[in-house]
């Protein structure tokens, strides 16, 4: 009798236990981490996806979020540099800061891709000594990056880590069954290329044209976080010209004139594109991203130059 | 410090401390260094040209509680290039929830000026109610600071802190011991503007009685608003305003105002242009009937900021100052001033 009476408790207070609340510096972060959590976890990501996730303040609002959270995860490899620390550090929550149990780096567990090698300092502009931080363009990377939202969880709410599990594998079949389904739709597209056929602004694209096999020509940006020259502009555009490049891709917040100057100067079109998923906008969702993504660069390719 | 072997053992330590934590020995011991130089040219100026500062900081987790943060500076001080503990404390974010202390010598958390490093200001020199209230290079002293996040559905925090006060302002000496020591507190918020802005206010106050009886009181308000657009941070303003009291232990009590409005526009990622307006009047000037005598100090400085990136910065500024006395301006100056502003190494990241 006592023990059914026990039983019977701890299942009410689990049925009543409330959600774990989740940071998350990024939409597509938070997105994973709904996925994983559930009915489990209250997730709210801090920045709306149409910022450049680079140059961000440390805005008070996000030091109040994170002092009430039980996780936060960011995507580390040195993007959030600027600002989370600061919020992590005035929110005087200790299980979120970093070597708390609620602090997830899901940069950690990526296979990173342009790390690099040899001494490095900043006049080659913005390097992140880490790597490419820019990861989650990838189903694959994000679905490794994920493994440590599930760890987060696991170890906060270790109650619920069958849960989690299962639902991380569930994660993870369905960002390789979207892997699979846009490289289907890309295939007959490669297959006619010969050599590169986009170029970026910014190497923010490095990790999506990897999981799906596409030559990038490299970046108009001369230096990362750097703002083009003219003359650069032009030596690039010259160069994308004579290569028949179909297309120059850059995030929203890139510099839309320079990226017009481009056009102009190699006949070639650009496109600014969504990078996160934007829940206030059109892109509401990891799917419909990869969608926007993948139909640009067909858009791309079919296109041709001036 | 004028002594050139501790500047140079100093300057070894630092070394040798940037080389372990560039090699990962695992205690996240992280250096940066700030230099500062300033130039101005005016009718009956200096019209030259001198590192204002130089500053070294090396910050790091202490353990898995404490934080430990050093910064050393070295500037001019009538000719000479002094070198001091600007900041030494030991704090944590992580001892009791919600807080954060520090305990230690520090720039007083008050204001907006006071809380960064003049090197990070986003005009050159310091407005006349910075320079007369608090000090032309922030007010720091050594005490303990405790700030608490209140558990409400929006940003409030709370800042109190208790400093010894046997000086105020910026010293050589050792001051004598008040009557009362410095104490502060302010409380601040936060609101978001449209899709891309926010606002942060606080309220400030700070109090000290020197050891001859005279008390003094700060009130203050500070207000900064940021409006981005894309990567770039299009619309500034920033404005602090203080009201100060100073009632002596027999006689009159003085008040003074002063304040400083300053907007900035970016014409693109790297170019700003503001323009700082500042104003200053002793409320409670009378002449021999007891009649008020009207008085304003008054600034006007159009600042163009070339900023390359995060380290580094390239400012001009023209200072055009006046004093108006009873109706009349009776003294009015014009000053050019140029900056150039360098970070090497780690630099923290900033607060709003």
């Amino acid at each position: 009798m006592k023990t059914s009476l026990i039983l019977f408790l701890i299942s009410v207070s689990c049925a009543f236990a409330k959600p774990l609340k989740v940071i998350t510096s990024t939409t597509d972060l938070a997105w994973a981490a709904r996925e994983i959590g559930k009915d489990k976890v209250d997730v709210t990501a801090l920045l709306a996806g149409t910022e450049n996730p680079h140059y961000v303040d440390t805005i008070p609002e996000y030091i109040r979020l994170a002092s009430e959270a039980d996780v936060v995860c960011i995507i580390g490899l040195e993007l959030e540099v600027g600002w989370m620390p600061k919020v992590l550090a005035r929110s005087g929550n200790a299980q979120v800061q970093p070597g708390g149990k609620g602090y997830c780096e899901t940069g950690k567990a990526v296979t990173v891709l342009e790390k690099p090698t040899g001494p490095v300092d900043r006049s080659m502009g913005d390097i992140h000594v880490a790597g490419n931080p820019h990861f989650w363009l990838s189903p694959k990377s994000l679905t490794e990056g994920s493994q440590e939202v599930l760890k987060a969880f696991v170890r906060v709410d270790p109650a619920h880590s069958k849960e989690f599990e299962a639902n991380y594998k569930a994660l993870s079949t369905k960002l390789e069954a979207l892997h699979k389904t846009n490289q289907a739709k890309l295939k007959p597209y490669l297959a006619a290329l010969k050599g590169p056929a986009i170029i970026e602004y910014h190497k923010e694209f490095s990790y999506f044209f990897y999981a799906y096999e596409i030559q990038s020509l490299g970046s108009i940006e001369e230096k990362p976080g750097v703002p083009p020259s003219a003359g650069r502009i032009a030596e690039v555009a010259l160069t994308a010209k004579s290569q028949g490049i179909k297309g120059a891709i850059g995030g929203e917040y890139a510099p839309h004139k320079t990226m017009e100057r481009f056009s102009e100067l190699s006949g070639v079109k650009s496109f600014q594109v969504p990078t996160s998923i934007q829940p206030k906008g059109p892109w509401k969702d990891y799917e419909s991203l990869q969608t926007k993504l993948v139909d640009t660069m067909i858009e791309a390719f079919s296109s041709k130059s001036k | 410090m004028k002594n050139p072997i501790l500047v140079v053992l100093i300057g070894m330590v630092f070394l040798s401390s940037f080389s372990k934590a560039e090699s990962g020995d695992g205690t996240g011991l992280q250096l940066s260094t700030a230099g500062d130089i300033v130039g101005s040219l005016s009718k009956d100026g200096k019209n030259k040209l001198e590192v204002r500062e130089a500053e070294f900081l090396v910050f790091a987790p202490i353990d898995h509680y404490f934080d430990g943060v050093l910064n050393l500076a070295a500037h001019q001080e009538n000719g000479a290039a002094l070198f001091e503990i600007h900041e030494l404390t030991i704090g944590s974010t992580k001892l009791i929830p919600r807080s954060r202390f520090r305990v230690g010598q520090y720039f007083l958390g008050i204001g907006r000026l006071n809380q960064f490093h003049r090197h990070d200001w986003v005009f050159t020199s310091a407005p006349k109610v910075q320079s007369e209230f608090l000090h032309s290079e922030g007010l720091n002293d050594t005490g303990i600071e405790y700030g608490y996040l209140l558990p409400i559905p929006f940003y409030l925090d709370l800042t109190v802190g208790v400093t010894n006060g046997w000086v105020f302002g910026h010293a050589h000496t050792e001051g004598s011991k008040p009557y009362f020591p410095t104490h502060y507190a302010r409380l601040a918020t936060y609101n978001g503007l449209f899709a891309n802005g926010g606002m942060q206010t606080g309220i400030n106050y700070l109090g000290r009685t020197d050891n001859q009886g005279t008390k003094t009181s700060l009130f203050g308000l500070d207000l900064t608003a940021k409006w981005k657009e894309a990567s770039v941070l299009k619309f500034l303003f920033q404005s602090e305003g203080w009201y100060r009291i100073k009632t002596p232990s027999s006689g009159v009590s003085e008040g003074a105002i002063g304040f400083y409005l300053f907007p900035q526009y970016a014409f693109t990622s790297t170019l700003q242009l503001g323009v700082r307006f500042d104003g200053f009047t002793i409320t409670t000037l009378q002449d021999a009937t007891g009649a008020q005598i009207a008085n304003f100090d008054y600034a006007m400085v159009p600042t163009l900021t070339y900023k390359a990136s995060e380290f580094s910065t390239i400012r001009a500024s023209y200072n055009f100052k006046g004093t108006r006395f009873q109706g009349q301006t009776i003294n009015s100056e014009q000053v050019f001033e140029l900056q150039a502003v360098f970070i090497l190494g780690s630099h923290p990241a900033h607060d709003f």
